[in-house]
């Protein structure tokens, strides 16, 4: 399979929650690579650092964080990274990523994505951020598009020219949340096909699928919920200019049984056989 | 045009609750109920990491005064860590100064509760690592031990509260002072406990001095069989640490 900006075709994953620590390992022929969210990890002994160390054994795995703050007008979190560095090290994870936004500012952590302004001294900042953590971390870093609910007056270009000119400034991989693509597009209204087409596809090195809640006036992206036959067409598009990605299912909320999961999971994998059988056949 | 560190501040107002949503949204020029969503899921999270810590002492208080309390102290406490967790650590000393300062909807036990139930997740996540039989050389305390001091008892109640009882009388402080033990279990990776009675604390203080039980009981002037029977559960326990048999 061809690697994509070095990294390699994993196949189909899942996020590794604490909810299927007992039953997760039974099922390994039906999971390729699991993903780890740091900060469930970092400073934590027992289980969850056992656990986590015995996944990296059985499956390739990625770390993916959501407080590592990129676009943040505070400076980078110094204990945060040497923590994030050192777990790096200690599952051998292939790559790490978070979002594109920031989730702290002025002291104050607020455990949530908040977006940044698209401008170019939004892109300037971030930049040289990321050159910092990518050489921090010791392995390949990747930017993901976030969910967003608001719009900012202050922004000078579109998410799309924001993207690519921060990840192609940074050098770096694009984490692309095909859910995340389909929520900001109908919360802002916007094409979803010709957003992923304004992406340098080329620095996709993997993809996240989730579910959300649409209550009929905004989207949310709650990673609660199945996977909507809308995003897997969505997905099956993006992986048709792609090639093969390492996929992800992201399910955080109302955290099913495992065999749900892995259903869910199988239904991914379909989607991606039958679209990379037809590209290669 | 508006800064980046301008664009974070307004944020930041709207989500620490220190500029209405509107004004906010007004200088931002997005949509409110949109930017809201922002301002209630940040304060969600931090009452999430609350609800999941302090599960007991939620139930206790019920709805009304524990929707009132959270809300008081994220509004007091904004957390600093990106560890979501860790926004509860402060939770148990902000509510004793609350009972202090005569909060009527507080009791001591309650405190003695939040410090219980804060310490009960610090040892489920402990860094310390347990070492397994095979390294030993001989015996040790778990590394998880937590001794915690408590105002009034806890131990006993919780332990009926594990057991389902849920219409049980508050502990009170005339009931005196606990020490209690709090470690993770070895073989489960579960957090037990224990009121710290003399047993076991004597198994804890043999194990730390790396004594041999019968020595011990010498020194203390025991009988070696109850010496020995104690040390023989606190292992049995987890709560010290005993090579394997060679
Ligand atoms: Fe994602």
């Amino acid at each position: 399979m061809t690697a994509r900006m070095g990294l390699p075709f994993l196949g189909y994953g899942v996020g590794l929650r604490r909810a299927h620590f007992d039953g997760i390992f039974e099922a390994r022929d039906r999971v390729d690579f699991v993903e780890v969210l740091v900060e469930n990890v970092m400073g934590f002994g027992g289980r969850p650092r056992d656990v986590t160390l015995r996944a990296a054994k059985t499956w390739p795995m990625v770390l993916h964080g959501v407080a590592l703050s990129i676009g943040s007008v505070d400076p980078l979190d110094e204990a945060y990274l040497e923590r994030y560095a050192s777990l790096c090290e200690a599952t051998g994870a292939l790559w790490a990523s978070d979002h594109l936004c920031f989730s702290s500012a002025f002291g104050v952590e607020y455990h949530d994505l908040v977006p940044l302004p698209f401008t170019d001294e939004a892109v300037a900042h971030v930049i040289e951020r990321t050159r910092t953590v990518q050489a921090r971390l010791g392995v390949p870093f990747a930017l993901e598009n976030p969910s967003y609910y608001i719009a900012y007056d202050a922004s000078t270009m579109s998410e799309a020219e924001f993207l690519r000119e921060v990840l192609v400034g940074a050098d770096c991989g694009l984490l692309l949340d095909v859910n995340n693509v389909y929520v900001n597009a109908r919360n802002h209204g916007y094409d979803p096909r010709a957003f992923i087409d304004a992406l340098p596809l080329e620095r996709v090195v993997q993809i996240h699928m989730a579910g959300h809640h649409d209550d009929g006036t905004v989207i949310i992206d709650t990673h609660g919920d199945h996977v909507i036959p809308e995003v897997l067409d969505l997905y099956a598009w993006t992986l048709e200019r792609t090639g093969p990605v390492s996929t992800l299912l992201e399910w955080d909320n109302d955290i099913p049984p495992l065999d749900v999961l892995l259903a869910e999971n199988d239904a991914i994998r379909a989607v991606g056989e039958r679209v990379l059988g037809a590209c290669s056949g | 045009m508006a800064t980046l560190r301008q664009v974070q501040a307004l944020m930041h107002r709207v989500i620490r609750e220190e500029l209405p949503v509107a004004a906010g949204a007004a200088e931002l020029g997005c949509d409110p109920g949109r930017l809201d969503i922002y301002r209630r899921f940040v304060a969600g999270h931090v009452r999430t990491a609350l609800d999941k810590n302090f599960p007991v002492l939620m139930t206790l208080l019920g709805p009304e005064r524990w929707g009132r309390l959270t809300r008081a102290f994220y509004a007091e406490m904004p957390p600093s860590s990106w560890e979501l967790n860790e926004a509860a650590r402060p939770f148990p000393g902000w509510l004793s100064e609350r009972e202090q300062a005569g909060d009527e909807a507080l009791v001591p036990f309650h405190v003695a509760l939040a410090s219980w139930e804060w310490e009960e997740f610090a040892t489920y996540v402990h860094e310390a690592e347990i070492p397994s039989p095979d390294a030993l050389a001989g015996p040790v305390v778990n590394p998880t031990l937590s001794i915690l001091e408590l105002p009034c008892p806890v131990a006993a109640f919780m332990a009926r509260w594990v057991e389902g009882c849920r219409d049980l009388p508050l502990p009170t402080r005339d009931q005196g002072p606990e020490v209690a033990l709090l470690w993770r279990r070895p073989d489960t990776g579960r957090v037990a406990f224990h009121q710290a009675i003399d047993d076991l604390l004597f198994a804890v203080s043999v194990a730390h001095q790396g004594l041999d039980p019968a020595d011990a009981a010498r020194a203390h002037g025991l009988p070696e069989e109850a010496a020995r029977e104690a040390f023989g559960r606190a292992a049995r326990m987890g709560l010290v640490l005993t090579p394997s048999a060679r």
